[in-house]
């Protein structure tokens, strides 16, 4: 089971409604279970998660950021610019992380807050469904 | 003899072509990207060829997969609808060369007419009306060029030759901002146009845009069906169109269509043509010719009574235009309403699935669309997703007329502009009719505040 395995699952659920995932190959299995309060400080590890009993502090340092609009994703300026931002990358509140064409109209997308870019769920040139997740974003404390 | 008309568009266009070829027993030939696959005017065509993915530049700019498209299929002609390769002189004269017939006037008439400076000066030839300022290359010492401005009068505008449609476009009030502002607009000329060349013109301050369309044979024979207003436009994008021409003297219009037939049969102009024109203080002033068929022309079928896409059609297919001046009539008054897929009050474009879909019907009402029911707007394309045009005795009967189809009208699932065509049909000044090209935007800045 390798680590884009695991991310992809990770992902998966992350946008499913679904609390838990399991998942079996090669006789090693792999349990995630979906954190519906606060979620733990380092959630990156692949390690399956593991329910605790969290203070009520309403922290949740992963959020999404979705295709306001039906169009397609353009994660550079043009083709064969580096793209606006990749897996890992540190983002202020205000920075363009993608654009979304429609009708011949590109809308910047911007990240709300301060903080890192957790994953790419899209490709370039991929049509989006509006509300669809492009982006998994971990939030600066 | 053509039997089989490939049509190089998508969308209503692309129907409204089927739908003449059908009417002259032509066979048709949809080409379509990926994202048209379902579209069900592609299904209702004799042959359909997917050419592509759903990006224009990868389907329906592609020339070479339309060409093959044409040659596998065996079409006779090839009709490029409006935008896309419509005004596209290599690809005419490619068609051309493939030994098919481009339903349009000549490579060289398209190539003419569009360098705006080379159009102007064909123009004037024939006695048209321009807009004042040399139809000449600029002269390159600042002298120079500062006394064609001061002898024009300022305010003057600087436009890209290689531009149109209100793009690549400058207007200059100081005359201490001339050169500055030229060499702004050359710079961006080159870019978007692949060409530095600009010209200089007199800048109207509160002009109508009123076209003539005309249609020639390729016999020598052109007619001028009648004047059209679009001054309802916001950002160069024309929302309301109408024929004819409200509250101009019938003598002005009829010299001025003569004045385009006549421009037609000097440049050897074949197939439909529309002069556009700024209208201001009682006077016409040229500014481009588009060489297709526009988005607009439904208005002129319904006030002249004529099928403008089936005489493109007949005089491609080399027959003489079946009918004289004297036979061309306008009668009542007609409006167009582009039905966009956009926010009405952001303009945010809103393509996805249409879930909710009533179109209004009855006496003088007409809907071209490709859309229906399910059909989900491609978000990679123009947003017009349906033209609403009806006709009435008068101009004032068919605002109403308008008013009720607006009103019958719905659709669901995707936002549209309906409700903005629904407030300017009750806006005063544009049920009076005659506002100028700026009159929506300053309307719109209103309702904004």
């Amino acid at each position: 089971m390798d680590n884009d395995l695991i991310k992809t699952l990770i992902d998966a659920l992350e946008a499913s409604s679904l609390t838990e995932l399991e998942y079996s190959k090669g006789g090693a299995t792999l349990r995630l279970v979906k954190w519906t309060g606060a979620l733990p400080t380092h959630p990156a590890a692949a390690a399956p998660a593991v329910k605790r009993t969290e203070p009520a502090a309403p922290w949740r340092p992963f959020s999404t950021v979705n295709a306001p609009v039906f169009g397609v994703v353009h994660l550079q300026r043009s083709p064969g610019a580096p793209p606006l931002v990749t897996t890992g990358e540190a983002v202020s509140a205000g920075q363009v992380l993608c654009m979304i064409e429609a009708m011949k109209i590109f809308t910047e997308l911007r990240a709300e807050g301060d903080g890192t870019v957790a994953a790419v769920l899209v490709q370039s040139g991929q049509e989006v469904e509006a509300g669809q997740a492009l982006f998994r974003m971990e939030r600066s404390r | 003899m053509i039997d089989t008309v490939l049509i190089a568009n998508r969308g209503e266009i692309a129907l409204r072509i089927q739908r003449a070829c059908r009417g002259l027993g032509l066979r048709t030939v949809a080409v379509y990207s990926e994202a048209d696959a379902d579209a069900a005017y592609v299904r209702q065509a004799d042959t359909a060829l997917c050419i592509g993915p759903a990006p224009a530049a990868r389907s329906y700019l592609d020339q070479a997969a339309i060409l093959f498209a044409a040659q596998t299929s065996g079409a006779g002609a090839i009709h490029p609808g409006y935008g896309f390769l419509a005004e596209n002189a290599a690809f005419a004269e490619r068609v051309e060369r493939a030994g098919l017939v481009f339903v349009g006037p000549s490579a060289a008439c398209i190539r003419a007419m569009g360098d705006k400076v080379a159009a102007k000066r064909a123009m004037r030839r024939a006695g048209v009306p321009c807009v004042p300022g040399p139809d000449e290359p600029l002269p390159a010492d600042p002298a120079a060029l500062r006394a064609v401005a001061d002898g024009i009068g300022y305010p003057v505008i600087v436009k890209a030759a290689g531009g149109g449609g209100g793009r690549g476009m400058r207007v200059v009030e100081d005359p201490a901002r001339l050169l500055d502002t030229l060499a702004l607009t050359q710079e961006e000329a080159r870019g978007a146009f692949g060409s530095a060349a600009v010209y200089i013109e007199k800048f109207l301050a509160h002009p109508r845009h009123v076209e003539i369309q005309v249609i020639a044979d390729r016999h020598g024979h052109a007619l001028w069906l009648g004047s059209r207003d679009c001054s309802l436009q916001r950002r160069n994008q024309k929302v309301i169109e109408e024929a004819p021409a409200h509250g101009i003297p019938d003598a002005d219009v009829a010299a001025l269509g003569e004045r385009c037939a006549e421009a037609c049969r000097q440049i050897g102009y074949s197939g439909a043509g529309t002069f556009e024109f700024l209208y201001d203080a009682g006077a016409f002033h040229f500014i481009e010719m588009n060489t297709r068929i526009q988005v607009e022309h439904p208005v002129t079928e319904e006030t002249t009574g004529i099928d403008i896409v089936q005489l493109q059609l007949r005089v491609a297919r080399g027959e003489a235009l079946p009918l004289t001046q004297d036979q061309v009539a306008c009668r009542g008054h007609a409006l167009e309403c582009r039905i966009n897929a956009e926010d009405p009050d952001s303009f945010a474009p809103s393509p996805g699935r249409i879930d909710d879909w009533a179109v209004p019907g009855g006496f003088g009402v007409r809907v071209d669309t490709h859309a229906g029911p399910g059909y989900r707007v491609p978000p990679y394309y123009d947003s017009m997703v349906a033209k609403l045009i009806v006709r009435g005795s008068d101009r004032a009967d068919a605002v109403e007329r308008m008013r009720l189809a607006l009103s019958e009208m719905r659709v669901g699932g995707i936002r549209t502009n309906l409700p903005l065509h629904r407030a300017l049909l009750d806006d005063p000044g544009v049920r009076k009719g005659g506002v100028d090209i700026h009159y929506l935007q300053r309307w719109l800045a209103r309702r904004a505040a």
